[in-house]
């Protein structure tokens, strides 16, 4: 499943971001019952956190293909390069919103922020426990 | 005198979530790197869980440079 040139579902870590991203959208519309506040607070931790890591994977697989096929000689230097990226445009991210957003709850925006990060273990971990289940089941086979 | 503690709070907090993601991304790195040479065919699925566990890791500074970011600016 492809989502256009930005997004493809069959790999891993773009599996990742569409997750976030849904997940983001459903909590924005939970909190949107307790106030704007809320809402976009929980909108923008998570956006800090899937912007960086999205754009960090566009650099990493830039003109080489999917991450899955990436050449064996590339070494680690796009992953800092992707990374610093990262960190970058998360930091200009935090001060632009603390910055300019004058009413921010700033638990709800720490705790989507974390929250959305760990997404990170847990999508790896369900898939990898569904492999294993699969590889156990055509074992007994 | 409270606003200078405040600065201080916040360059302890980005300085040790910078060192503790240092050594982590040191070890990711170098056990990244082993792996490779010893089995470079399996390179392409090493560099996919490279990334997670970096972002995994990387998480922790960035969470503390937002927490200090936001004693320093809007606190």
């Amino acid at each position: 499943m492809h989502f256009g040139p930005f997004l493809n579902i069959e790999s891993q870590v773009d599996r990742i971001i569409v997750i976030q991203i849904f997940t983001v959208i459903l909590a924005t519309g939970i909190f949107l019952m307790f106030g704007v506040v809320a809402a976009y607070s929980v909108m923008l931790g998570g956006l800090i956190c899937i912007l960086p890591g999205y754009f960090a994977a566009r650099v990493l697989v830039a003109k080489k293909g999917p991450l899955e096929n990436l050449p064996t000689d590339v070494g680690l230097s796009p992953v800092i390069r992707s990374e610093l990226i990262k960190f970058g445009l998360s930091v200009a991210l935090f001060l632009a919103t603390f910055l300019l957003v004058e009413r921010l709850n700033t638990l709800l925006f720490f705790a989507a922020f974390i929250g959305l990060q760990l997404i990170y273990i847990v999508v790896p971990a369900i898939e990898a426990s569904a492999l294993r289940r699969r590889y156990a089941g055509k074992q007994s086979d | 005198m409270e606003q200078s503690l405040i600065y201080i709070a916040g360059g302890i907090l980005m300085g040790l979530g910078a060192i503790g993601s240092g050594l982590g991304i040191g070890m990711l790195g170098g056990k990244y790197l082993e792996g490779v040479a010893r089995q470079p065919e399996l390179q392409p699925m090493l560099m996919t869980q490279l990334f997670i566990a970096l972002a995994l890791v990387d998480a922790v500074p960035i969470i503390a440079v937002g927490i200090s970011l936001y004693l320093i600016f809007a606190v």
